[in-house]
């Protein structure tokens, strides 16, 4: 198994990567250069379309959701950015309908940065959407698993917070609870079971931070009571 | 009336039999693994070590009573297909109903995709192979055929029965192969999760057992009783008894020459004739020529069962 996605223990709205994802939903229709850089580094550029839905068409839950895997993106996709042709390219939204950026498999060797991306304006202006500073009502969700104290800090409110994800202990075991969505995730301690998610919505300008502080390698004892177990259990079989 | 005639009684006939069996080369064969869960399979090599009895019937058949075999070589792979579960892949945002309703989902991770995920393993049984007993009977008849020198009385299939692996007595040296089997499936649990130990404990809490041990042996299933367990193992999951079935019908006893009368049958007078019994030579003969051995062909040849005897007889070809 390829277990980088579940060892993160860094984890940024700006350039999700891991067990962590970034939507943006679509407001209004145009098109646009979509660019996934590495640093200041744009990596692949291609276009994306934003359409009003079809009326004629019936609803498809499927096509209202563009799920980018920014690795896979870079790795399939030329690095010279493609010229505007005023035809749609290959990707394509609906308006009222989300973006969703990331890459299940993180970028963690010695050299390599994970990638932001954003939405450019064709002709000249700002961008119309960057990861490094999200728009109010984007959602930013991740699933910290190692155990410890995390700091939660947006970047752009200036806001600090604490979260705690608990130390997976196997005599406890439990189904898996629904994803934690604070109203305010600065305020108090918000506290996760180990595997369990947490969706957190952004202000303007937002750019959420998640590190690790103080791992937690779990209760002392617990070791010693598995091997405790182990022992009576296999003398209990085989004498 | 008939040139020849032998009776055989079942006695010599079993004997016949379990000879031929027993002379032909061991049967080898391999079963790969499968199953849900626990995959099970195994490769292993018999060979027929001798027959306890037969009772012939009207019509030419016989009941096997008991056809022993003798195991050589038996391993079982094991191989534990552990549940998948996934990491993520929650409802974040709803899609409006207007666009088809739904949710944009979380990234999702899957645990255990493989499969199996650990092994297979392999446990040589060589240590216990004279405690399995296997035996099989069934119904058979007799034939005759011709080859290019012989006329041969062999062996046809009806229908046989495998009875189910037994361990024979109290198995000691079962205890240690087990023991080694659980550590060994253990350590590769660990090892399929190849990380610091918080995640291994996360990953036995999803799988509701606290330690890899108890997640072996709750999958193998392992109680108090190993033999029990192992018999269920070859009798159930593997179904070794079908497996030697269809392998002794295929490969040993549909075809298996009992007993085979050479054609020309050969006969040796054992006498010499005197020159001096016939006078009249010029010269002088050597005192005493030897009758040189010589066949005669075989006309017919037919066995069946009367009472408790097979009776063969054969007619000669003679002018």
């Amino acid at each position: 198994m390829d277990l980088q996605s579940l060892l993160l223990t860094h984890f940024d709205s700006g350039t999700p990567q891991g067990l962590a994802t970034v939507i943006h939903t679509l407001a209004e229709p145009g098109q646009w250069r979509l660019e996934a850089s590495e640093g200041e580094r744009v990596r692949v550029s291609m276009t994306f379309t934003a359409v009003e839905p079809s009326k004629a068409d019936p609803p498809d839950p499927d096509g209202a959701v563009v799920d980018i895997d920014l690795a896979e993106m870079v790795g399939r996709r030329p690095a010279k950015p493609l010229s505007f042709s005023g035809i749609a390219g290959p990707l394509q939204g609906l308006v009222g309908g989300a973006i969703q950026f990331g890459s299940l498999r993180p970028r963690v060797r010695r050299g390599q940065l994970p990638y932001s991306v954003r939405l450019a304006q064709y002709a000249r202006g700002h961008d119309a959407w960057n990861s490094l500073a999200l728009h109010e009502g984007d959602v930013f969700a991740v699933v910290p698993m190692r155990p410890g104290l995390y700091a939660l800090r947006d970047i752009g409110t200036g806001r600090d917070g604490r979260v705690r994800v608990r130390y997976p202990d196997p005599r406890e075991p439990g189904t898996q609870p629904s994803p934690e969505r604070p109203a305010d995730p600065f305020a108090t301690v918000t506290t996760l079971a180990c595997g369990q998610g947490l969706v957190l919505t952004a202000a303007q300008g937002s750019r959420f931070v998640l590190e690790l502080v103080e791992p937690d390698d779990g209760p002392r004892e617990l070791r010693d009571w598995q091997a405790a177990l182990d022992r009576q259990l296999l003398a209990e079989r085989f004498g | 009336m008939p040139d020849i005639t032998a009776a055989v009684s079942e006695d010599l006939f079993a004997r016949l039999l379990g000879k031929a069996m027993s002379a032909r080369p061991p049967i080898v064969f391999s079963k790969p693994s499968a199953g849900n869960v626990v995959w099970f399979g195994a490769e292993g090599k018999f060979r027929f070590v001798g027959c306890d009895g037969v009772d012939f019937e009207d019509g030419n058949t016989f009941l096997l009573s008991e056809l022993d075999l003798g195991w050589e070589q038996l391993k079982l792979s094991i191989g534990l297909d552990l549940p998948s579960f996934q990491i993520g892949g929650f409802c974040v945002i709803p899609i409006p109903k207007i666009l088809g309703g739904g949710c944009v989902r979380m990234k999702r991770y899957t645990v255990f995709a493989a499969a199996p995920d650990i092994g297979p393993l392999t446990i040589d049984l060589s240590p216990i192979l004279s405690h399995i007993v296997s035996e099989i009977s069934g119904r058979c008849s007799i034939a005759i055929r011709k080859t290019a020198d012989k006329r041969e009385i062999y062996v046809t299939v009806h229908a046989l029965d495998v009875d189910l692996i037994d361990l024979e007595g109290t198995v000691a040296q079962l205890n240690p192969i087990m023991q080694g089997l659980v550590a060994l499936a253990a350590a590769r649990v660990v090892n399929a999760i190849p990380g610091p130990g918080w995640l291994l404990d996360f990953v036995l809490g999803k799988l509701g057992l606290p330690t890899p041990t108890s997640l072996v042996l709750d999958l193998l299933d392992i109680g108090d009783d190993l033999q029990e367990w192992l018999m269920d193992v070859l009798n159930v999951s593997i179904g070794l008894p079908d497996l030697i079935e269809q392998l002794a019908i295929n490969a040993v006893l549909d075809g298996t020459p009992v007993a085979s009368i050479d054609d020309p049958y050969m006969v040796d007078s054992g006498e010499s004739l005197t020159a001096a019994d016939y006078g009249g030579f010029a010269a002088t003969p050597p005192a005493s020529v030897t009758i040189p051995e010589f066949g005669i062909p075989l006309k017919t040849v037919s066995a069946e069962f009367s009472d408790d005897f097979m009776q063969v007889v054969v007619d000669l070809d003679m002018p």
